[in-house]
């Protein structure tokens, strides 16, 4: 058996590598399809001479072939150097780390907040299935995934000029001066706490939809048709029979959204002008900062990937069927 | 076990809302309040090295960290002395007298070496302000604090580089390797401020330099910060909640009626910088429609544009037709120039006398056989552009001329305009809507229409003319502003007969900051205090009375409110159809449902009510119905 794991384990760790060379040469090459030479867009500008153009182009290695700058982007990457943003005019590295620590501060916590809620939502749900609680819960559920997510932060930040007051930009009051650590934590909530619910409800329903319907479909299964004929409780017919079969999908549902906690919320960081890596993106795509996509996209990806090798060695030690497949 | 998940579920929902309404309660008395915030939206600053920065918010930003030789005021005619105290012009020099107590923020004094160091950065390939200072010939350090430049146009040189070139420390830029990617970060100026903090893509800090030289231009407060946002519509909600104190460069017109009802704000209309534009691919090697080589065709073209019209129907009341290539604040607008008259009976005579007959289709053709079938590109991020172009092909369709509206963003549109053919770039476009910021002080945008600028992707025109770039060069090398002012009207009056360019309207965006919080600063600047452009404002801006936490009702009042300030003579409503003068029934028909509105929330405490109201009747709708079914089976 542990050796048969290992195999498993070598399998798809090599799966994973071949993935992240595969990301990397695709990184490189969707950046470079898209229409328009950035340097003339970016620096659209009647002043520009011909030589400008040429000493900005050879600055950013534009000049070279195709395949040469494929060559020097890898042998840079293994290196640890991005390349340099054609925007900041700074190393993408350090434009990119402390906008992933910004984005891990909302994100992750919106994440397990969406997760935990969702789990027991789901829970319930299937639980009394066909009933008013189970209705209404799935219809919440279905409404706030639909729901558009740059709407349901306008309408929070129309609440907040309205009537709660709350701050609608940024992470803290900038500038400001705190006389003690609770001020700054205050301070910090309070820009915190409504991307923070705009970002669980928009997760929330997907956790919860994929709960309540992998539940359901085990709950329907022999074993716990039998386990109630057994008389045995409530709890030990959910904890031991239901919801250790019904963690397998959620498990993989949730590796990748962790995976893609690095990569921030888009939608939502651009509404709440969040410093964190989705504003970053939205922003580094107007400007056509390549540099900036490709790195922030390599580490979203390696993160998606190496989230997804993690639950593949879980679900080999959840389920030995996997193993043998 | 199904008890406790119930409850806990109740519990999580109910810490949240008592959280959030907690936290709504109470504001963390903090020094912020000293601090004037300025939002920006848009590109975001880039870096501060002053010779590599393309970003707006940049150079406005760094406008008093460090100084020039001499500064515009606000008509843009005249020299205001900063490092210069005096300065002396005969028609091939231009010799600078500095101050000699201005030092730089690290305390060395800032002497004509400096100024040689700066101009010979500036002058680098790399450089963006190359092509400024392109008319130096010659520099010579007559003393520590006397500087002479031999030039080919004084008043050029004063107009393009003199007001514009920073002058930097030149005992930290002689030690950096490699100036064309020097961060500068924290820059070392001489100016009025310094920057105490900056985080990328969040905000910039500046504070006061007391020891400044000039002592009526010392700040009136500590610190300003300027906060950056990815577009003006996330700005607009935060002054809107009170985290900012204004915004630039302007506010989307879908919030301007909630700001103006609010009675926190001052809204008014800045004096234009921006404008936008037809262009006409007449390039002799481009691949476009041919039929566009004929100038009498632009002609027809123009005279089947209502630009009236088109400026009410993209903004509102907050846009005016223009005839030239540069707004009106420009210093070297033509104002003798008047848009081309909308007839669309002259259009038709044009066409039919220049022997382009009506097809079967109703389309006409030329007389040796191309159809007059163009494609007009847009670019999508301006939703209103999509609802012009498709404006003006209706007007065409009466005129027998076929035009297809194509929105697509910038990158591509650029890709399209500038193609690549045996690695030459050419036009390879019909027509594209496009827009220019235009610097008030400078002539530099006639320079789009010189027969180079097709290689260097600048022109979308195509315009060659050799009278053209040599009337340019002319310019360049003249020796007084007259002069100069009437080569710039001769080229205009050109390429407004030739029509490279069908100009269609110049953008007086309202802009809007908080009244209870900030006042002193002039509103009548080129471009508004907040649009990139006034230098004055950092140094102007006072501040009020500290915010509270809850918006104040009462107006102090700030005597502001006088010149430029909005007046509610214009209407400004985001649904109402703007009003016709000519041609009301054509215009009925237009607009179709396939363009968005201009990006902005300006929903009103009622609607929200009402979409809770909605909402909570439709769960309970389906609630009763599907337990009512349940209960029957």
């Amino acid at each position: 058996m542990s050796s048969r794991y290992s195999r498993y384990v070598v399998r798809r760790f090599l799966g994973a590598i071949i993935a992240v060379f595969a990301i990397l040469t695709i990184n490189f090459f969707i950046f470079r399809i898209l229409p328009g030479n950035p340097i003339e867009l970016l620096f659209r500008n009647p002043r520009l001479t011909d030589e400008q153009i040429r000493a900005l182009e050879a600055q950013f290695g534009l000049d070279k072939p195709l395949i040469d700058q494929y060559f020097i982007y890898l042998i840079n990457v293994f290196q640890g150097n991005l390349g340099l943003s054609f925007f900041y005019r700074q190393p993408v590295t350090s434009v990119l780390m402390p906008r992933m620590i910004n984005s891990l501060i909302l994100v992750l916590p919106s994440t397990l907040a969406a997760i935990a809620l969702g789990i027991v939502a789901g829970l319930i749900s299937a639980w009394r299935r066909g009933s008013k609680t189970d209705v209404s819960i799935l219809l919440i559920g279905m409404s706030l995934y639909s729901l558009p997510t740059f709407w349901l932060g306008g309408i929070f930040i129309l609440l907040s000029i309205y009537y709660l007051h709350l701050p609608v930009s940024g992470m803290l009051t900038y500038g400001a001066v705190y006389s003690s650590w609770t001020d700054l934590l205050i301070d910090f909530l309070r820009h915190f706490i409504l991307p923070f619910i705009t970002l669980t409800l928009v997760m929330f329903g997907e956790f919860m939809i994929i709960m309540r319907n992998t539940l359901i479909d085990v709950l329907t299964e022999d074993y716990v048709t039998v386990a109630i004929a057994k008389g045995l409780s409530q709890t030990k017919i959910l904890r031991d029979y239901a919801l250790r079969n019904a963690m397998l999908p959620t498990i993989s549902i949730i590796a990748i959204n962790l995976g893609l906690v690095v990569a921030g919320a888009v939608l939502t960081e651009t509404v709440f002008s969040w410093p964190g890596v989705g504003r970053l993106i939205y922003d580094a795509i107007l400007n056509r900062d390549y540099p900036i996509l490709q790195g922030a996209f390599l580490f979203i990806t390696i993160s998606v990937v190496i989230a997804n090798l993690i639950a593949d060695l879980l679900y080999g030690l959840l389920d030995p069927r996997v193993r043998y497949g | 076990m199904k008890k406790i998940i119930e409850k806990f579920l109740i519990t999580s929902i109910f810490v949240m809302i008592i959280m959030s309404t907690f936290l709504s309660m109470i504001n963390v008395y903090s020094q912020a309040e000293n601090i004037v915030k300025i939002g920006w939206g848009g590109t975001s600053f880039d870096t501060f090295n002053p010779f590599t920065t393309y970003a707006q918010v940049s150079g406005w930003a760094t406008s008093d960290v460090y100084d020039t030789l001499v500064r515009f005021d606000k008509t843009y005619t005249k020299f205001i002395p900063d490092l210069a105290e005096s300065w002396e012009m005969n028609s091939t020099h231009v010799v600078f007298h500095l101050v000699k107590n201005a030092t730089f923020h690290d305390g060395v004094p800032v002497t004509a070496y400096d100024v040689n160091y700066s101009f010979y950065l500036a002058s680098q390939p790399w450089s963006r302000l190359s092509p400024n200072v392109e008319g130096v010939e010659k520099i010579d350090i007559i003393d520590n604090y006397t500087i002479a430049f031999k030039v080919k146009s004084p008043i050029i040189f004063m107009l393009m580089a003199a007001t514009v070139v920073p002058i930097v420390p030149m005992h930290i830029w002689e030690k950096v390797s490699d100036p064309s990617t020097y961060p500068d970060y924290p820059p070392i100026g001489s100016g009025p401020f310094k920057v105490v903090d900056y985080k990328e893509g969040q905000y910039i800090l500046l504070q006061k330099n007391p020891s400044f030289f000039r002592r009526d231009w010392i700040p009136n407060v500590d610190k300003i910060m300027i906060v950056f946002y990815s577009d003006v519509t996330s700005a607009s909600n935060a002054l809107r909640a009170g985290d900012i104190d204004a915004v630039g460069p302007y506010v989307p017109v879908a919030v301007v009626n909630d700001l103006m009802n609010d009675p926190r704000f001052a809204v008014f209309k800045v004096r234009p910088v921006l404008y936008f534009y037809m262009a006409f691919n007449m390039y002799p090697e481009g691949k476009g429609n041919p039929t566009l080589r004929d100038p009498v065709v632009r002609r027809a073209l123009a005279h089947a544009v209502n630009v009236s019209y088109l400026a009410e129907l993209a903004w509102h009341g907050y846009a005016q037709p223009l005839a030239t290539v540069m707004p009106t604040t420009n210093i070297f607008y033509d104002p003798n120039l008047k848009p081309y008259e909308f007839n669309l009976t002259l259009a038709n005579q044009l066409l039919d006398q220049a022997g382009y007959k009506r097809g079967p289709d109703g389309i006409r053709v030329s007389p040796n056989g191309t159809p007059m079938k163009y494609t007009i590109l847009v670019p999508s991020n301006m939703p209103e552009l999509v609802r012009v172009g498709q404006q003006i092909a209706l007007w065409w369709s009466q005129i027998g001329v076929s035009a297809d509206v194509k929105a697509m963003d910038t990158g591509s549109m650029a890709s399209i305009i500038w193609t690549k053919v045996d690695n030459k770039t050419t036009l390879g476009h019909d027509i594209d809507i496009w827009d220019w910021f235009v610097a008030p002080g400078d002539p530099t945008i006639l320079s789009v229409f010189l027969s180079n600028q097709v290689i260097m992707g600048t022109s979308d025109s195509g315009y060659v003319n050799p009278e053209y770039d040599s009337l340019y060069q002319q310019m360049l090398e003249a020796k007084d502003l007259d002069t100069v002012k009437e080569i710039a009207w001769k080229m205009q009056e050109m390429l407004y007969r030739d029509l490279p360019y069908l100009p269609l309207y110049q953008v007086t965006a309202p802009q809007a900051y908080n009244k209870n919080r900030i006042t002193g600063f002039d509103l009548d600047w080129p471009g508004g205090p907040f649009g990139g452009y006034d230098w004055t404002v950092f140094l102007k801006i006072k501040i009020v009375s500290p915010t509270t936490s809850a918006p104040a009702t009462t107006t102090t009042t700030t005597g502001l409110t006088t010149t430029t300030s909005f007046t509610a003579t214009t209407p400004v409503s985001v649904s109402a159809t703007p009003i016709i003068s000519t041609s009301a029934t054509q215009v009925a028909t237009t607009t179709t449902t396939a363009t968005a509105a201009p990006p902005g929330i300006s929903v009103g405490t009622s609607l929200i009510i009402a979409i809770i109201i909605i909402v909570i009747i439709v769960i309970g709708l389906v609630i009763w119905a599907t337990t009512r079914r349940g209960k029957a089976s």
